[in-house]
């Protein structure tokens, strides 16, 4: 009886776990971007969105999350993360505190054309050799429709 | 006289410098390179067969180059292969393999760049980043390539054939496959895709973006992530196109977004998740298909609208169509359902009662992915009865009004 206790508590946290609000890794290749459809191949730009309730919608660039979010009703305590752009493994970071780079020559899946780096200091290398503007989050979503 | 004279010795004079030659090139350090840089317009190189160790190999004249028993160009896993500069370049029969990849720029076995009239017959190119690549290339013909990559990395992984800002291309007979989309267009304009050959690609076997008025015809797109994406995108005629064993989760055999004034006729659907997945499509015509063997044969989002699906073949699928809302503006005349149980009085072979193409049970797994584990359970079967009776969540305003009795002859 005291086991059966104990199997329920342990299934009823585990559960909780399963429902936090987490990251959910990208499966590059086969996850399909949630606005604009396509499978998300490029680990350079890829975006995801976490509801509050834990639900991660995910995305091939920036431009299609932010799409996504005009589009659609939005929560605004959402987690938005996107690919570090510099770093060679591409983890994801805080898409509000990113410094971004909009160029031509990035060649993001949908067009967007944004690149996102963790800090200034990783995008100046970029920026001095495009001859570009250092952005911000709020400098995106004024952008984009 | 001695005037005349001169102007024929100028004459013939000209003729002389300007008559093609032709330059044979064996292997050697640099033959290549040094061969294309000592043509003149209009000379023909003919390369024997060996290895060439070379790369960067840039043709700013108007030549043509032959291969004789496939010659190999080599990049040696670090360099770009090839560029055209020039306009009416013909290059065939040589196999271009191994370019280097970068995460910076795109680097490609053949790269055709602000140039017009080049041609690319009979070739190989194996294992580069990127395959082809047109930029600025207009009335181009990529015709018989063997397109390959055995090396499967999807951040660098380029595509097969890659045309950006290019139009009046024709490109045909091709063989791609293992690149990231087979054939590429962006910005690309009336141009034509037809008898290609596009299997095993990560993504697409064949993507269209902000790409108008182009067609493809009589291809085949087999085991792609999902056979062909045509996406924001006017004029589009799709015809005579296979799409077959498109499988996975984001898989469809043809995805449709934000497309207007396009037709789909006489293709083949066999085998896909989704054969077509419409979303934000607007006046397509959906004419004389074969769907067959398909999970879905048929996804329209409700922000379709002004699409017309005639004569079509639904043979065997799970579902044939499925939407997510109720609304629908779509119009679906004289199709021929396999699942159709109405009965013909008549005789006229048209089916007397209208036949509801989308099964309670679709509607259901559209909004509950995860209730699909009770498809064709009895519950199901029960449920699918009932609505039959009394419909009561499936959209009333689909349904085709003149179904045929007997399967329509393609």
């Amino acid at each position: 009886m005291k086991h059966n206790t104990l199997i329920f508590l342990l299934g009823f946290f585990m559960l909780q776990f399963a429902c936090s609000p987490d990251f959910e890794p990208v499966d590059y290749g086969h996850d399909a971007c949630a606005h604009c459809r396509m499978t998300i191949m490029d680990k350079r730009y890829a975006a995801e969105l976490i509801t509050p309730k834990g639900k991660a919608y995910k995305f091939d660039d920036a431009i299609c999350m932010l799409q996504y979010m005009s589009a659609n009703q939005v929560s605004p305590d959402s987690r938005l993360l996107i690919a570090d752009h510099s770093d060679a493994t591409h983890p994801f970071i805080d898409a509000r505190k990113a410094i971004y780079l909009h160029n031509p020559s990035f060649k993001t899946p949908m067009n967007g054309n944004y690149a996102a780096f963790a800090s200034e200091k990783a995008a100046v290398p970029l920026k001095d050799n495009l001859e570009q503007k250092l952005l911000h989050w709020e400098d995106l979503t004024r952008i984009n429709p | 006289m001695m005037k005349h004279l001169w102007l024929l010795l100028w004459l013939t004079g000209s003729c002389l410098t300007n008559y093609a030659t032709t330059i044979r090139v064996s292997p050697g350090k640099d033959a290549l390179r040094t061969a294309i840089g000592k043509a003149l317009p209009g000379d023909t190189l003919l390369v024997q067969k060996g290895i060439y160790q070379e790369h960067d190999i840039n043709i700013t004249r108007t030549i043509t180059i032959v291969g004789s028993g496939m010659p190999v160009i080599d990049a040696s896993s670090k360099y770009p292969g090839l560029l055209i500069t020039a306009d009416s370049v013909v290059i065939q029969g040589i196999q271009v393999q191994r370019t280097g990849r970068s995460s910076i720029s795109d680097i490609a076995g053949i790269r055709i760049s602000n140039a017009k009239n080049v041609v690319l017959r009979n070739n190989r190119i194996l294992d580069c980043t990127y395959g082809i690549y047109l930029q600025n290339a207009h009335n181009c013909t990529i015709l018989n390539n063997i397109v390959h990559t055995g090396i499967k990395n999807e951040i660098n992984g380029g595509n097969g054939i890659h045309a950006w800002k290019c139009d009046r291309l024709q490109i045909s007979g091709n063989n791609v496959s293992g690149h990231r989309d087979g054939i590429y267009f962006e910005f690309v304009t009336d141009s034509k895709i037809d008898n290609n050959i596009s299997y095993t690609n990560q993504r697409y076997g064949l993507h269209f973006m902000f790409s108008h008025q182009n067609s493809y015809t009589k291809n085949t797109f087999r085991e792609n992530g999902a056979g062909v994406a045509v996406m924001y995108t006017r004029g589009v005629t799709m015809y005579d196109n296979t799409f077959v064993q498109n499988w996975g989760d984001a898989s469809y055999g043809l995805l449709l977004k934000e497309i207007t004034d396009s037709k789909i006729e006489h293709n083949r659907f066999i085998k896909n998740t989704i054969a077509i997945h419409m979303e934000g499509t607007t006046r397509v015509d959906v004419l004389h298909n074969l769907f067959q063997d398909n999970g879905w044969a048929l996804r329209v989002m409700a922000s379709s609208s002004g699409s017309r699906f005639t004569e079509n073949n639904f043979i065997s699928n799970s579902f044939d169509v499925v939407t997510n809302g109720t609304l629908m503006l779509n119009e679906f005349h004289r199709n021929y359902w396999d699942k159709y149980d109405g009965y013909d009085l008549d005789r006229d072979h048209i089916g007397d009662v209208p036949h509801y193409p989308v099964s309670v049970y679709a509607v259901i797994s559209e909004k509950i992915p995860a209730a699909m584990i009770l498809y064709r359970s009895f519950l199901t079967g029960i449920m699918e009865q009932v609505e039959k009776v009394m419909p009561s969540m499936i959209p009333d305003q689909l349904k085709d009004d003149s179904p045929m009795m007997k399967k329509i002859e393609l």
